[in-house]
């Protein structure tokens, strides 16, 4: 598909919870982005999966990163993206059950681009996904890689 | 005598002229101007010369032709016939002859000096006698009024020593008697007047203090005294000074020669005498005696006469003195006695009272002071005191040395209880003999009172400094310690505060931090300003850092100078430990209810994301979605509640816990196994325990639930490894046992050591569990005071937990 400038989008959703993964991916199947989503379990995997798409110039053009996951730490994984200047460019929003001030603060702190919190109301989870997906998909420039 | 010896050769050689010649000598003889008589053998007398008759005048004719016997006693004459036969015999004359004849019935006598020579005829035979006389009658007679008058002489030689020695006992007794000195003076006059013919006596006293002289005595032998008057005279400084006795006559004069000129002493009269009067190296004075007529005038055995008595004169002077000196001393000693407030008092070498001041009379409200005389101590004093008192006197006695400034406490007869100062010295007489002692003391209730006052507040002082429950210290301007509080030595590693002074916070366990304190000192004097309640790091005794909680002020003296600094501390460590304790609690606690919150939104999240997709797909119709999505609300929920479980497990431990007991882990371990057999069968796992684990005090069910878990764990993480080990086992240190599980499994990254034991912390979220189990042990362990931890060396290394648990006390 492609954005409202007409760019072809490509998401990787760091995620552990495959059930809120489900969630996630499912209300941005309206965005027509299901086959360009990755969905990776920890934060070792996303990492591993930079490093690849890196050589293969398939970096996705923005991350949807939990916090709390296996392996390697989400605020980690942030703080490895933002410091490399190969992946630096790349938009990260956190998206995460955690609404704790230390969280927010250490996110921004490593230079996270948005952060989100997942409402517990379905309805209001829906309203943001769809915000999100306008927001993030359609109307932000993304860099071009 | 020539002519008579010529005679006789003649004679010798002319005998037919014998007759003339003889006839010839007659004559001769007769007119002969001596007188000269010539006897025969019979010792008759032929002739005599005319002076020989002049000389026995109407005797002459008595005695011609007859001898001189009559005139002779009856020795003279029997010695004088034996003188005749002698020259008869002998031929030889003889010289020499004295000889008394009597002259007169009066008894007047004729003294003659006589030579008889023979006269020999041709044949050599003596004839006649010659006899030759000079006269010495005279001569005699004076020999004799001479030999007289030496006679007289030495008989008053005799009586003026005798006066003398009289005149010198006399005054040797008024000496002994103690005449009073103008009596004495007095008496030396009037001895003297009986044998000193002088004009005036003169008794000068020399003042040593002005150097001048005092005629104390001064009389005319007539008996008028010209009474007391100031002299200056030459001669009496001239004589002090020669320190000898002189005497002048009438033309004599002392010439002396000063500044290459002679000059002469004034003499105040034609005789002059002076002594001088001396008692050992002092001046006394000086006696001078003149005289101004020849009847009057001395000699030198006048001289002498006077420096005896100058002797004994000295002797009462120097007496009198000593006499003024020693009524001056007892008069002072007695106005001591009677006013000095201290107390005063002589005892004998028995220590009965001799005497003592009034103000000792005083003290014993004794109306009359001599009622003590002859008591001792023991009258006054309880037993004990008289008994040391006694025994310092007796010992001062013994050895001669004082006892100075003793403090001791007396019970008066009043029953008043008084500290007193006293000091005792042995008493000497003038022989050096010990006759007792004597001593003064002195009240020194008040300052003794003073003092205690002192030594309790001093020790109130010293038992807060002890008792207040914080290191107090201080130092002088050079950082040396000069004092501190038993706490403080204690907690610097010595016995006493003594030992801290004179240190330096080098010489102190803490001397790594040295400067550091020195330079907060510095800063304290230096400012004159205190540094208050901060807290600095220490290492004490036992070479533990030690948190402080130290204030510090400049410590002034009594002018308000600084002198140094005074610091107070408290160790504040265990604060400090429960401060760092209650961080890591309190952070924990953060971290536990992040991860719940989180933990449990997660599920919430699901099942309220499902339920809107099930609205969602009940409204399109899409069956096959709506009962995934049942499924994994469903299976949400159950996780949730298994959360919710743990969390309740988790929080009973520590509250609802068995009581510690002493059990066996062997046991619990066992048991374990035993319960977990089954997986330990199936999974191929071999258990090995080296030995038999030890007794712990602890909650068994816990424990069990920690083996169960770590075994588990180990079980669980074993990976593909196709012979599984578990090994148990245990070791003792000083205060804990350290038991441990190690596997042969997948082993752990070294940045997980510490995140393992968090809650609900997986690593791997394909693996089983739900990151509960470790957290749980961990809380186990630490209600037991232990502390787990976990070792790997890596991927595939195996891994190893170990946990700490108290040593069980003995009993």
């Amino acid at each position: 598909m492609k954005t409202i400038q007409g760019e072809p989008i490509s998401i990787l959703l760091v995620e552990d919870n495959v059930d809120h993964a489900h969630l996630v991916m499912r209300k941005l199947k309206s965005f027509q982005v299901a086959n360009r989503i990755v969905h990776l379990e920890d934060g070792e995997a996303a990492l591993l999966y930079l490093a690849k798409a890196k050589k293969d110039k398939n970096l996705p053009h923005i991350i949807l990163l939990d916090l709390r996951i296996p392996k390697v730490d989400g605020l980690e994984v942030l703080r490895l993206v933002k410091t490399n200047p190969d992946y630096m460019d790349i938009p990260i929003v956190v998206l995460t059950t955690s609404d704790a001030e230390t969280d927010i603060a250490r996110a921004y702190h490593l230079h996270a681009n948005s952060y989100l919190v997942k409402p517990v109301n379905f309805i209001n989870f829906t309203e943001l996904m769809e915000i999100l997906g306008f927001y993030w998909i359609c109307w932000n420039k993304n860099p071009y890689h | 005598m020539g002519k008579t010896s010529s005679v006789s050769e003649k004679g010798k050689t002319a005998v037919s002229e014998d007759d003339f010649n003889i006839s010839l000598y007659k004559d001769i003889v007769e007119s002969a101007p001596i007188p000269i008589w010539i006897k025969d053998t019979d010792s008759r007398i032929i002739r005599l010369s005319k002076a020989a008759g002049e000389l026995f005048g109407k005797m002459a004719s008595d005695i011609r032709g007859r001898s001189l016997d009559i005139l002779l006693s009856k020795a003279d004459a029997d010695q004088s016939r034996k003188e005749d036969r002698a020259v008869i015999r002998s031929k030889k004359p003889i010289l020499n002859i004295f000889r008394t004849f009597r002259y007169d019935d009066h008894g007047k006598s004729l003294v003659l000096q006589l030579k008889k020579v023979p006269l020999l005829d041709h044949k050599g035979k003596v004839t006649h006698i010659i006899v030759y006389a000079t006269n010495i009658t005279e001569q005699h007679e004076q020999e004799a009024l001479l030999k007289k008058k030496e006679g007289e002489t030495l008989k008053r030689e005799a009586e003026y020593k005798e006066i003398r020695n009289k005149i010198v006992h006399d005054l040797s007794d008024a000496l002994v008697a103690s005449m009073p000195l103008n009596d004495y003076y007095s008496l030396v006059h009037t001895s003297l007047s009986r044998i000193m013919p002088a004009d005036n006596l003169c008794i000068a006293l020399y003042k040593k203090e002005d150097k001048s002289f005092t005629c104390s005595y001064c009389t005319s032998f007539k008996g008028k005294a010209f009474g007391k008057q100031s002299i200056d005279c030459g001669m009496l400084e001239f004589i002090m000074k020669k320190k000898k006795p002189i005497l002048l006559g009438r033309d004599e004069f002392i010439a002396v020669v000063r500044k290459n000129k002679l000059t002469y002493k004034e003499k105040i009269s034609d005789w002059w005498m002076g002594i001088p009067m001396r008692s050992g190296n002092d001046h006394l004075g000086i006696i001078t005696l003149t005289a101004n007529s020849e009847d009057r005038k001395f000699d030198s055995n006048a001289l002498e006469t006077v420096i005896l008595v100058s002797n004994l004169l000295a002797v009462a002077i120097s007496k009198k003195n000593t006499e003024e000196k020693l009524a001056q001393q007892l008069d002072f000693l007695n106005s001591l006695m009677e006013n000095f407030q201290d107390m005063i008092y002589v005892k004998d070498r028995d220590s009965k009272f001799i005497r003592f001041s009034k103000s000792y009379a005083n003290r014993l409200n004794l109306s009359d002071p001599s009622l003590i005389a002859g008591k001792t101590d023991f009258d006054i004093f309880n037993d004990a005191h008289a008994r040391d008192a006694f025994a310092d006197e007796q010992r001062i006695i013994q050895t001669g040395i004082p006892l100075i400034g003793k403090d001791s406490l007396e019970i008066w007869p009043d029953g008043s209880r008084r500290w007193s100062n006293s000091s005792k010295m042995p008493w000497h007489n003038a022989a050096g003999e010990v006759m007792g002692t004597f001593g003064i003391s002195y009240d020194i209730t008040a300052r003794v009172l003073a003092e205690e006052e002192l030594k309790k507040s001093k020790a109130m002082l010293e038992a807060v400094l002890n008792y207040i429950p914080v290191s107090v210290f201080w130092k002088d301007k050079d950082g040396n310690y000069m004092g501190c509080n038993n706490i403080f030595a204690a907690m610097s590693g010595f016995e006493n505060p003594a030992q801290v002074i004179g240190k330096t916070d080098f010489d102190m366990p803490w001397h790594s931090h040295a400067e550091a304190y020195r330079s907060d000192d510095k800063e304290v004097m230096e400012n004159a300003s205190a540094k208050m309640n901060f807290e600095e790091m220490q290492t004490n005794a036992e070479g533990r850092q030690v948190w402080l909680l130290t204030s510090k002020v400049p410590l002034r003296n009594v002018e308000d100078e600084i002198i140094g600094m005074l610091g107070t501390y408290d160790d504040i460590t265990p604060q400090k430990e429960k401060e760092a304790e209650l961080k890591s609690k309190n952070e924990e606690l953060e971290r536990f209810t992040y991860t719940v919150s989180h933990d449990l939104k997660s599920p919430l999240f699901t099942i309220k994301g499902f339920v809107g997709l099930l609205e969602e797909d009940i409204a399109s119709g899409d069956a096959e979605n709506v009962r995934i999505n049942i499924l994994r609300i469903k299976a949400a929920a159950d996780k949730m509640s298994n959360l919710l479980n743990n969390l309740l497990e988790l929080s009973r431990v520590g509250r609802f816990n068995n009581p510690f007991v002493k059990v066996s882990m062997d046991k619990i371990v066992r048991d374990t196994i035993d319960s977990l057999s089954g997986i330990l069968k199936q999974k191929k796992v071999q258990l090995v325990q080296s030995d038999t684990l030890p007794e712990v005090f602890a909650d068994s069910q816990r424990m069990a639930e920690v083996w169960q878990n770590l075994i588990e764990n180990s079980v669980k993480f074993m990976g593909n490894q196709p012979y599984p080990v578990i090994k148990i086992g245990y070791s003792i240190s000083d205060k804990f046992l350290e038991f441990y599980i190690r596997d042969n499994g997948i082993g752990i990254d070294k940045k997980y050591f510490d995140t393992i034991f968090g809650l609900f912390n997986k690593l791997d979220n394909k693996s089983e569990g739900t990151g509960f189990g470790l957290a749980l042990v961990k809380r186990i362990i630490e209600i037991h005071d232990g502390s787990i931890r976990v070792e790997s060396a890596g991927k595939d290394q195996g891994t190893t937990f170990l946990f700490t648990l108290p040593k069980p006390k003995r009993k």
